[in-house]
């Protein structure tokens, strides 16, 4: 804001408080109600807020605090009814926020801000951290930085745009707004929660904007890009890529954070936090949003559906390919076990012999390339293993930290629970292992359990593999232990493990994603069954959604070969506009269901795919270990409920003594009941906080305001002999203002 | 006894006269001989070279010059005819040293010497190269360093080791020659050929050493290890772990180069040429060296098994696990190609669906985990990227230059890195008739590429086997298309350029082991694996090829079946580093005046044969047979060595029961407008390893036999009798030659 419109707002106000009319202070005292727009009153960062003031009818001299001090200069009115206004200057901590009519309506909200550094509701930030160079403090603090690109008209592509110098060839571009303009970008860079984000947006050099005018040629809407992986990386990062033609071209902005990237945080909660503050940001700086989705491919998918299931509202609608709902922990556990079985045919029993059909078949899965890929390419189940991890940052910049069970016993583990370990509570002491009882302490828990699973039970009653296969693997598979070494028996887990894994949306059963339209066109490769993207999780995450909310409405899958070059963008803003349009007063999840447009319905694109048998014969879902186990699809269970092993119970297979017995002998406790839910199993827990510690509370409503409505002449009248010193204050008081701002 | 300055005058002057005064009944058999002795003379590095005289008699009054220096100082008597001394201070190019005895028998040899920093034989060394931080030049030069490391008996495991600080818990260990000593170890770190070398072996620094001792614990055995993976850096490098309890506690030294870690340069002849200028230096340093084992798994076994053919004598007997016979891989892009068709499903043929068993059957592979694993397009272990040229982590210059990395619009003549430009000294470039678009717009030809699939029948076996239908048989046939020389996908089949596939099969690139008889091998195959990159066929085509190049496979043990690398260190049955110890001492006793093959076969210990073991040994070839190379299902033999095959017509009737539709049938004969390959034939240019090339010609040269010292027998020049009046005039004239050459030479 310019000084002299800063100016007169203030002395409006001011005015404002002098000519309350008797009659609107007189009306009947409805509920003035006190909001903030840019997030959670409890969940506010970085000393600012978007505040909202609601009469209840149209008044005078509205007047708004925060802590004794006057912030009124601040709101303009929206409408009759709504005053809106950025409030800056906020402590650390509760910051009660008052608003008074002259009528003597009033309500009280407070604020909890929290420093921009973090953490807000993700619980202790885990250390050791280490900042990329230049960062102002520990915390790896750095300043905004603004850049701008443009695309270039001759080569088609982004470029460097030097205002000083301008290129002569720069395209233009018309949003979906209607807008024809330069087709230039501004990209802000900076850092919250100890990570950078970036936000990019059609704007010429020279152009200003405030946030109740926004950048001229933005559309309101945002489009938000996830990278891939999932590392342990105990460092900054690097936000994902902004540049993306797609969403700028049309006017959306682009935005992005590196903590929100698979590829450096693999932690739901900070995931989450960190797209709250850079979208408070966005919302505070540029203007009111409209909606918001992104595109995420494998680890992009896992971030992008798993934060919109667990903190619902952050993420209007979701693009997904080479689709995982969540951390696929039961293939990653489970193919690492199997191959360690397949791999060493030492162990198999003599007369034992496993083909690629057969052991395809025992896992679940078209083909045991799915299994290779993800043990032998791209190693993600070393996610696992404490004294690797993946890309864990510890590792690389002070490997003598890092955990070793006989020479750094107490060291850094850089296992992903130990890198949630804000999420996952520490092993109870019933479950330690020599080193934890060495040390005096348990690990952090990992989600994931065995215990009574039969391994390809499916494939033994169809036939494809024998009893004696069936029997040798269940008793030789084990399990791959705590410390990434393998066990003989099965592994287990404990409740408040799983409890955390279900109620912090880890496991992501989808339970909140009916409020949000997902276009889904599974695969890395078009028509993936074989390799890590297999295109099966695509039909898990839908087996979850029919679980939880008895429907799958939110969920469109374009599988076959060219699903994912149909026009998924388009269609998700068609979608999520009809929803913005829906005025009606039912509930969000109805409304998603109810203005799809006609292209978000399920299709298996491939031409001639009749001629295939069926194109879902060819490009359907395969399978997975747990669903070949006897569970559901689903994959959800990630410990199971347990029934007696009862001989009777596979039909005509006909199980030799010696194989009964070591069946027996791998399962004491006897096998999975599929009929029941997994042990714990629950729906995730919408807006959960681990500032009180792992395990997580869930947050609740978002705090409303609370009516403070008072006789009118709580604002008293000011003779106007007082008008002109008060007048000369609040000038000198802009004028500080703005001296301290420099 | 010293030559008096008159007679080493009389010397040079025979020398610059070129040589007409000598060998006057010299004989080369009975007279004296010089010899280097830490490598072959003409490729000496460092300034220094380990030289041997041998007299036909007991004499007297050795003298040695270096040019018209004395070093017959460095030299000791080893018994009364042989006589060696490490003589350094040579210059580069050319040293004549002379030898010669107070009887007046004679030999002189040319030592040409190279610069530490290289090239030897490997020609025009790569550019650009990034040093790391300290280097001295842009060789990247450094001084050797020594750290200290010691087995701590309390851990069990190495850790650092101060002399001036002795810590408590030193384990002992004693070697294969029965000495107890503490398990402390000295490393030794410098750089050769612009990359790192280490050398470590059992030595606290309590007492000084020189080569005439050796390190007191050292059993004069070495160990080379090898690292993994298969890049072409343009960096300098850090070497594979020499930290090998299993050999350093037994007394080995072990040495390990960057260069030759196939992670940091997958180039052959560079391999080999810092493996010879390391172990130059060791036996330069460290003393004599009984032999060498190299241990190498996956891009360490192509790099063993690839150097151990080209250059033999380099390694005495391999051990190799995760087996690979060279880098020449032709299922990398065979496998690549073939996924870019069937995972683009889009492309196949209407009415033509693919899936697990049909992709893997045409592959002739147990499962398409193989392939893909090959080459996903994305993901830690790509190892396609290989073949493209705008990889730049691949080449390792995303951390340095990336901007002046190749692509094909904006840096068309950036620096490509693609594994046949990292190998262009042996490849040598495209002729013009081959030039693309990018090559005529930069006037310039990229590396030759021996990649070729033209008339390649991909998945003929599964067809005949009737495990593909001739639908999906024509549909791959006629869309597989071929990887271009820029990585992207061409419609038509690709052609190798002549050039480029004589050079691969000469220099070594693919490994015919012809000359690799001459080498014990235990070949441990990757545990499990028909479902990875190490898919065993690999190690059945080395023995393919060694049948027949050498007609038998007698030096070649395979360890087939789950057994992992347990099986070449651990102790008792089944440990292959005691059991190749002992093939190789065996040799080394073997003084008969055979071939060195056939020591090699003769000396095979009883352990030393075929094994595979499974609790059930029946069930061996089921799961380790029979699959192949993509090649192999296209009816290729499994040796899997014919870069280019040669073609036959297509012929209808070849297809035995096989029926094509007449619409199938034309789609056929326009994928192969030339034929198909006849696989009864050689491959074109197929040809055996030559041994010992050197590169400072493109395409490589032979360097032929190692150079002998020229005897001469002149005792006319004896001993001082040679009166100063005749002196005189011959001096003056000697002096007046080497002037004028001089003038001549600037």
């Amino acid at each position: 804001m310019t000084r002299v419109v800063r100016l007169v707002a203030a002395i409006a106000l001011l005015l404002g408080g002098l000519v309350v009319t008797p009659a609107l202070a007189d009306s009947p005292a409805g509920t003035l109600q006190l909001s903030t727009l840019s997030n959670r009153a409890d969940l506010i960062s970085g000393g600012d807020a978007l505040v909202e003031v609601e009469l209840p009818a149209p008044a005078t001299g509205l007047k708004v605090q925060v802590g004794g001090r006057d912030v009124t200069s601040a709101f303009t009115a929206k409408d009759p009814l709504h005053y809106d206004g950025l409030v800056d200057g906020l402590a650390a901590g509760p910051n009660v926020v008052t608003a008074q009519t002259a009528d003597g309506n009033g309500a009280r909200l407070t604020i909890i801000n929290h420093d921009i550094d973090g953490p807000v509701f993700s619980g202790p930030q885990i250390q050791p951290w280490y900042c990329n160079a230049g960062a102002l403090n520990a915390q790896c603090r750095r300043p905004a930085t603004y850049t701008y690109q443009y695309k270039s008209s001759s080569s088609g592509n982004f470029a460097a745009y030097d205002p000083s110098n301008p290129p002569t060839d720069v395209a233009t571009t018309t949003t979906d707004q209607g807008k024809t303009v330069p087709y230039i970008v501004r990209i802000e860079k900076g850092n919250m929660d100890r990570g950078p984000y970036a936000i990019a947006v059609l704007l010429e050099p020279g152009t200003t904007f405030s946030r109740d005018t926004g950048p001229p040629a933005w559309n309101h809407k945002v489009y938000e890009w996830y990278g891939a992986g999932c590392s342990m990386a105990h460092q900054e990062g690097v936000a994902p890529d902004v540049m993306q033609d797609l969403g700028l071209s049309r006017g959306f902005a682009v935005m992005s954070t590196a903590l929100s990237d698979n590829t450096w945080s693999c932690n739901i909660a900070v995931q989450a936090e960190s797209i709250m503050m850079a979208k408070e940001h966005l919302i505070e700086t540029y203007g009111d949003v409209r909606y918001l989705f992104g595109y995420g491919c494998s680890g992009g998918s896992i971030a992008s559906l798993q934060v919109a299931n667990a903190y619902p509202g952050l993420i209007d609608g979701v693009l997904v390919y080479c689709t995982m709902p969540d951390v696929p922990t039961l293939d990653l556990l489970d193919c690492t076990s199997f191959l360690r079985y397949f791999n060493d045919p030492r162990q198999w029993k003599p007369g034992v012999v496993w083909t690629e059909a057969s052991m395809a078949a025992a896992m679940g899965m078209a083909s045991t390339s799915v299994c290779h890929t993800w043990v032998e390419a791209y190693h993600y189940p070393e996610a696992f293993n404490p004294v690797t991890g993946v890309g864990c940052g510890v590792t690389a910049n002070e490997p003598a930290k890092v955990y070793d069970p006989v020479t750094n016993p107490t060291g850094l583990r850089c296992s992903l629970q130990d890198y949630m370990s804000n999420v996952f509570p520490t092993r109870p002491e019933s479950m330690w292992e020599a080193v934890e009882r060495s040390i005096g302490h348990g690990f952090a828990g990992r989600p994931y359990d065995n215990v009574g699973v039969q391994y390809g039970l499916r494939a033994l009653q169809s036939g494809k593999i024998s009893a004696a296969q069936f029997a040798d693997l269940n008793a030789k598979i084990g399990a791959v232990g705590i410390d990434w070494t393998q066990q003989a028996s099965r592994v287990a887990t404990d409740p408040a493990t799983l409890a955390a894994a279900y109620r912090s949306g880890f496991v992501n059963e989808g339970n909140f994603l009916d409020r949000v339209p997902i276009i889904d066109t599974p695969g890395y490769i078009p028509g993936d069954r074989y390799e890590i993207h297999d295109n099966t999780k695509s039909w898990a995450l839908r087996a979850r959604l029919d679980h939880f909310n008895g429907n799958h409405d939110s969920q469109v899958l374009w599988y076959g070969p060219e699903g994912r070059f149909q026009d998924n963008f388009g269609t998700m803003d068609a979608w999520l506009s009809n929803i913005e349009k829906d005025k009606r007063d039912v509930s969000q999840e109805q409304k998603v269901r109810e203005d799809r447009p006609a292209a978000a319905t399920d299709v298996c694109y491939y031409p001639d795919g009749n001629q295939l048998g069926g194109c879902d014969a060819v490009f359907g879902p395969a399978g997975n270990p747990r669903w070949a186990a006897g569970g559901s699809l689903a994959q959800d269970v990630i410990k199971c409920q347990l029934k007696p092993l009862v001989r009777t119970d596979y039909g005509s297979t006909a199980f030799a003594d010696a194989e009964w017995a070591a069946l027996q002998t791998a399962f004491p406790n006897g096998v999975c009941d599929w009929s029941k839910d997994g042990v714990s199993q629950q729906p995730t827990v919408a807006w959960q906080s681990y500032e009180k510690g792992p395990g997580g509370v869930g947050l609740g409503d978002p705090p409303s305001s609370q009516s403070t409505d008072s006789p009118p002449n709580d604002v008293p009248e000011v003779p106007y002999a007082l008008l002109l010193p008060l007048v000369a204050a609040g000038v000198l008081a802009v004028g500080l203002r703005r001296r301290a701002a420099r | 006894m010293r030559l008096h300055v008159p007679v080493r005058l009389a010397i040079a002057l025979t020398l610059l006269t070129g040589g007409t005064a000598a060998a006057a009944g010299a004989d080369p058999a009975t007279g004296l001989q010089l010899r280097t002795l830490s490598n072959r003379a003409d490729l000496i590095s460092g300034g220094d070279a380990l030289l041997e005289v041998a007299l036909p008699a007991p004499a007297t009054g050795l003298t040695v010059l270096a040019g018209e220096r004395d070093v017959t100082a460095a030299f000791r008597a080893i018994d009364a005819t042989h006589y060696r001394g490490v003589v350094d201070g040579l210059a580069n190019g050319p040293n004549v040293i002379t030898a010669q005895t107070a009887d007046g028998q004679g030999a002189r040899l040319t030592v040409v010497n190279h610069p530490t920093g290289g090239p030897v034989f490997s020609g025009p060394q790569i550019q650009p190269w990034y040093c790391l931080p300290g280097a001295l030049d842009a060789q990247c030069n450094r001084p050797i360093t020594y750290a200290y490391q010691y087995m701590s008996s309390s851990s069990g495991s190495f850790a650092a080791y101060d002399p001036s600080n002795p810590p408590t818990d030193v384990a002992t260990t004693t070697t294969d020659q029965g000495k107890t000593v503490p398990y402390v170890v000295r490393i030794e770190s410098g750089d050769v050929d612009r990359s790192a070398y280490s050398i470590a072996v059992l030595y606290d620094g309590s007492q000084p050493f020189d080569r005439w001792t050796g390190p007191p614990a050292w059993n004069h055995k070495v160990v080379i290890t090898h690292g993994g993976g298969c890049a072409g850096m343009h960096t300098e490098g850090v070497t594979p772990s020499v930290l090998d309890s299993n050999s350093l506690g037994r007394g080995f030294a072990v040495m390990s180069t960057a260069l030759e870690d196939s992670n940091q340069d997958c180039n052959l002849t560079v391999q080999a040429e810092s493996v010879m200028m390391t172990k130059e230096h060791l036996v330069e340093a460290y003393g004599d060296i009984r032999y060498v084992i190299g241990i190498g798994s996956s891009g360490g076994s192509l790099a063993a098994n690839q150097i151990a053919n080209a250059y033999p004598g380099l390694y005495d007997g391999l051990i190799v696990g995760a087996t690979f016979p060279d880098m020449m891989i032709t299922d990398m892009l065979d496998c690549l190609q073939m996924h870019r068709y069937f995972d683009s499903p889009q492309k196949w043929g209407v009415g033509v669906a693919w899936g697990e068993p049909f992709e893997a059957a045409a592959e002739d592979k147990q499962s398409t985990s193989v392939c893909r694993l090959e080459s996903l397009p994305f993901g830690p272990e790509d190892y396609a990227n290989m073949y493209n040229p705008a990889s730049a982590a691949w080449c390792g210059m995303d951390s340095h230059e990336p901007e002046t990395v190749y692509n094909p619009t904006t840096t068309p003549s950036g620096v490509r890195c693609a594994i046949q430009d990292y190998m262009v000294n042996i490849l040598g470039t495209r002729a013009p008739q081959y030039w693309g678009a990018v090559e005529k717009q930069i006037k310039r030809g990229f590396a030759n590429r021996p990649y070729d699939n033209v008339g390649l029948q991909y998945g003929l076996k599964a067809l005949m086997a009737g495990t593909i239908t001739p639908a999906q048989f024509v549909d791959l046939n006629v869309k597989v298309g071929a990887t271009d020389i820029d990585f992207g996908s061409q419609a038509t089949r690709v052609a190798a350029e002549p050039d480029g596939l004589e050079r691969a099969y000469r220099s070594g690139m693919v490994n015919e082991a012809n000359n690799l008889d001459q080498v014990p091998i235990i070949d441990i195959p990757n545990p499990g694996d028909n479902y990875d990159i190490h898919d065993r066929y690999k190690s059945w085509a080395i023995r393919a090829r060694l049948d027949a190049a050498n007609g038998n496979h007698d030096n070649h043990v395979l360890w087939y079946g789950p057994d992992r690398s347990g099986m070449a260190f651990n102790n008792g049955d089944g440990n292959a580093f005691v059991l190749m110890d002992q093939w190789l001492t065996t040799i080394e006793h073997d003084k008969r005046a055979v071939p060195l093959e056939q020591k090699v076969r003769d000396a095979k210990p009883a352990g030393a044969h075929d094994r595979c073991d499974l609790p059930d040994p029946s069930t061996c070839y089921t799961i380790n047979g029979p699959y192949g190379s993509v090649r192999m299902g296209a009816g290729d033999s499994p040796a899997s060595d014919v870069m280019k095959c040669q073609l036959k017509p297509l012929v209808r009737t070849d297809y035995a029961t096989v029926q094509f539709t007449d619409a199938q049938w034309t789609a056929l004969n326009a994928a192969f407008p030339y034929g198909v390959c006849d696989w009864s034939k050689a491959g074109v240019e197929q040809k055996q390893t030559t041994a010992w090339q050197t590169y400072d010609v493109t395409g490589g040269r032979p360097l032929g036999a190692a150079p002998v010292s020229e005897p001469y027998n002149d005792p006319g020049v004896s001993v001082p009798e040679v009166p100063l009046a005749v002196m005189l005039p011959l001096v003056a004239a000697a002096l007046l030659f080497a002037a004028v050459r001089l003038r001549a030479s600037r």
